[in-house]
């Protein structure tokens, strides 16, 4: 049941407006606000997915590198980023977020989509995927999964299950916002220095401002199963026996310095997708890629859109 | 680490205002926690009182049953009209690190105070700060 709304006044603070100069779209869906970038020109649509704890700010240098040649669209989930963050924790589903993630790509109406995911937007855009494999051209996939068994670091009690642990993650995760002061610094590596002051760290602060806004940061984990029987469980074995009838085009980019999907996570989307012609892993690159190597990205993107044939009308 | 409940009649609550300052939705999410929490707040009459190292005094309770906020266990302090707003984030996460401890020694097994004092470390939060 949804209740309480935390509501963003969509107010962006000069410094940062100044490395996120785009003009910010809202769609309603089920009478929530929906924040979304939408930037370039008539041509393939390439959808940018976050993953926690950020929002389309994470591909605020990506995006001006690709909209020359495509329609570049990064929205972000309720509960992330300028979207409406309603405070009931069950709402934050991840079958919730791909509905919902479906119904803006249908509201939209944004055709032949190469998807371009990281860390949640991975196992959102394959459950897309998998129930439309016709509307998707190809996927550009970076530090995620798209399985049940969790990763050593997502099994670890420390640091990760004890962060949102019972009442331990809300005093980590809401209260001290632990995952976007401390652990983006931590889940980064070229880009780290960014991360302990300044406009960029500022950004990811920006949308979670109390600890009522940031339900979806504590929903996210609890989303990840552990085991048979878990959240998700049946959901995340479906998606992993569904990724070899995917036919469409994949790239895989991988911060090979990431302690939450290592490199073997990169190897085992090249063993089990049909049609995976490229994996480039990034030396110096850890779990927030888009951070780490956004020109890397930008030109993967743009191997992906040369690939693509025109949009047909519908 | 040794946390003392207070029961009610022990608590000066004369004008006291409460504030929530934690909710737990999900307190099931790993069902030890809910077990143990559940059965002190039975045995204490539906609320648990504990005093922080700030000598606030802090409500466990559950919430929910009025079908207008939030259901889950949620922590308040108990604010004196004349305090009311005045108690900083700080001394409040500070008054909360015990009783998170406790909780995590009860629920046993792989759940330890020490993992979260070192969790806490690496999240450089002030709690395990004051223990490091």
């Amino acid at each position: 049941m949804v209740r309480d709304i935390y509501r963003h006044s969509g107010d962006i603070p000069e410094k940062i407006r100044a490395i996120y100069p785009f003009e910010g779209r809202w769609i309603e869906i089920d009478g929530l606000r929906m924040h979304y970038v939408e930037e370039g020109v008539e041509g393939p649509t390439v959808v940018l997915l976050h993953g926690n704890p950020t929002w389309s700010f994470l591909y605020r240098e990506i995006i001006p590198k690709i909209s020359p040649y495509c329609r570049a669209v990064a929205p972000d989930y309720f509960g992330m980023g300028l979207s409406d963050k309603p405070a009931d924790e069950g709402f934050y589903s991840l079958e919730n977020h791909t509905r919902l993630i479906t119904e803006f790509i249908n509201r939209l109406r944004l055709k032949d989509i190469i998807f371009v995911v990281q860390d949640w937007g991975g196992p959102i855009a394959f459950g897309y995927a998998l129930a439309h494999p016709q509307n998707v051209s190809g996927m550009l996939i970076m530090n995620t999964w798209a399985w049940p068994d969790p990763s050593d670091f997502h099994a670890a009690v420390m640091p990760w299950r004890m962060l949102h642990a019972p009442f331990v993650g809300p005093y980590l995760l809401l209260r001290r916002n632990a995952l976007v002061e401390r652990g983006l610094y931590l889940s980064t590596s070229r880009s780290r220095e960014r991360f302990k002051e300044g406009p960029i760290l500022d950004g990811y602060r920006l949308p979670f401002t109390t600890p009522g806004s940031r339900i979806s940061i504590l929903a996210f984990p609890r989303n990840i199963p552990q085991r048979p029987g878990d959240l998700n469980w049946d959901r995340m074995s479906k998606m992993e026996k569904g990724l070899k009838g995917l036919e469409f085009p994949c790239r895989l980019l991988w911060g090979e310095r990431d302690i939450v999907f290592p490199p073997n996570n990169a190897h085992r989307f090249q063993g089990l997708l049909p049609n995976c012609s490229s994996l480039r892993f990034i030396s110096d690159g850890s779990h927030f890629i888009q951070e780490d190597a956004p020109g890397e990205i930008a030109e993967e993107i743009l191997e992906l859109v040369k690939q693509t044939p025109p949009a047909e009308d519908s | 680490m040794i946390i003392h409940f207070l029961r009610a009649a022990e608590v000066d609550l004369a004008g006291a205002v409460p504030r929530q300052v934690l909710l737990e939705q999900n307190p099931a999410f790993y069902s030890e926690f809910n077990d143990i929490l559940m059965k002190h707040i039975e045995e204490r009459g539906g609320s648990l009182f504990f005093r922080g190292p700030s000598r606030q005094v802090y409500r466990v309770s559950l919430t929910g049953e009025d079908s207008v906020s939030l259901t889950g266990i949620e922590i308040c302090l108990m604010e004196s009209q004349a305090n009311a707003g005045h108690i900083s984030d700080e001394t409040i996460d500070l008054d909360l690190w015990p009783f998170l401890e406790w909780l995590l020694e009860q629920a046993g097994g792989e759940w330890t105070a020490e993992a979260l004092v070192k969790t806490g470390a690496i999240y450089r939060v002030p709690g395990a700060s004051e223990r490091n």
